[in-house]
């Protein structure tokens, strides 16, 4: 579990599964359920309810292996987001007013590992991921720190704009507004040249 | 709907974001099964924003969770589980006491496999328990008498289409003990039905598979 396995042999190990090997398959949770886990954890805050969305999304990931391609990304950024929109969908299921906890000690986590460049301190990032990880902050850091903690908040924390509203203690267009602005900027420098079509 | 492609990206992004409610995140679904663009933009934010879930620190989960994986992708190992009904009609007395020890209160809700080792007559020699949360072995010697005083009696797991896998000597007299698993044992532990005795030189088997005759052989039950 502690050495880095790169994006190629995740993708190899998925092609297996995809082909019903259940030792590939088994080595690519080896590899990545750490991490899924986490993501799982932060956004449901509850461990029973993030092993259930864990189980879901590698159950969806085996019957699904062959649906990965390219275009999603690193193999571990494409199984994060399968594990977000699990426990997203769930969350919303629930139907309750969600207040994030703005926890600042979890925004404080984040924003520790974001400015600690050591790669070594997360030894299951892949250099793919990395990749995508060391671009995205770099266009993090040009946003201001208000923009920065709406972003965290709404992905961390599957927050909706009322809910964010309500946890940020700022009215809705506020809120609406500034992850507009976010996301515009967040889109001009991690797309120069307007990627969207 | 007649998105602009500017709108369509917004929203494309407040979903891969997360703040969409439950309503809008079904007609996003819904639009990328129409429109190649809308696919495009979302994949496109997944990619962009995914790098974000690279900062937590890892939580490894616990063992439970890839044996329920592993259950409903591969059904057959789920075949531990139809031991049970078999040891329940074959060994009422030991299978009560099992579940006795099983439930006593003091038992958080883990995640357990058992093995009751039996001699020809039907009476229990030994009680194994492995919690895959803890990842600890408990090994209670009921029956089991001392073996010579030359010899060991050693269990192993039988992985199926591998190598035995030794978990160490079993204490006689009516001993308790309880030790902790190692990662690969743990790791091959979910997988494998059965378990076997084999009768080793004192201090057990020095070629790391069994060298004496196997004595008994028992199955593990999912509990």
């Amino acid at each position: 579990m502690t050495a880095s396995v790169d994006n190629a042999r995740l993708a190899r190990w998925l092609g297996a599964a995809a082909r019903g090997d259940t030792e590939a398959f088994q080595k690519l949770y080896d590899a990545t359920s750490a991490y899924l886990f986490a993501v799982a954890i932060k956004l449901l805050n509850d461990r029973a309810l993030a092993e259930d969305v864990l189980q879901e999304a590698y159950v969806q990931v085996w019957h699904r292996a062959a649906d990965y391609h390219r275009d999603r990304g690193a193999v571990r950024t494409w199984l994060a987001t399968i594990v977000r929109y699990r426990a997203i969908d769930l969350i919303r299921k629930r139907n309750t007013q969600r207040t994030a906890v703005v926890d600042p000690g979890a925004v404080a986590e984040i924003e520790e590992a974001r400015q600690s460049d050591n790669d070594d301190a997360q030894p299951l990032v892949t250099a793919m991921a990395v990749e995508d990880s060391r671009q995205l902050k770099a266009c993090l850091e040009r946003l201001s720190d208000t923009q920065r903690r709406s972003v965290y908040l709404a992905f961390f924390h599957g927050l909706t704009h009322s809910e964010l509203a309500q946890s940020l203690a700022e009215p809705l267009g506020t809120i609406k507004s500034r992850l507009r602005r976010s996301l515009t900027r967040l889109k001009n420098c991690l797309m120069p040249g307007g990627a969207a079509s | 709907m007649n998105y602009s492609a500017e709108q369509l990206d917004a929203v494309a992004a407040e979903y891969v974001l997360g703040t969409l409610d439950a309503g809008a995140r079904r007609r996003m679904r819904q639009l990328m099964t129409e429109r190649e663009d809308a696919r495009q933009a979302v994949w496109r934010w997944e990619r962009a924003l995914g790098g974000l879930c690279h900062e937590l620190r890892p939580i490894t989960p616990p063992a439970r969770v890839f044996a329920a994986i592993r259950r409903r992708i591969d059904p057959q190992s789920a075949a531990p589980r139809r031991g049970l009904g078999w040891l329940a009609g074959a060994l009422p007395v030991a299978a009560a006491f099992l579940l006795f020890v099983l439930l006593q209160p003091q038992t958080a809700p883990n995640y357990e496999r058992a093995a009751i080792i039996n001699d020809a007559s039907g009476q229990a020699l030994w009680i194994i328990k492995a919690d895959l949360d803890e990842g600890t072995l408990a090994v209670a010697a009921r029956a089991a008498t001392a073996a010579a005083t030359d010899k060991d009696y050693e269990l192993w797991l039988l992985p199926d289409g591998a190598a035995p896998v030794s978990l160490g000597l079993l204490e006689t007299g009516g001993v308790s003990v309880t030790r902790r698993l190692s990662p690969a044992t743990l790791a091959t532990l979910p997988d494998t039905t059965a378990v076997a005795v084999s009768l080793e030189p004192s201090g057990g088997s020095t070629t790391g598979a069994p060298t004496g005759p196997v004595l008994y052989q028992a199955k593990i039950v999912t509990l």
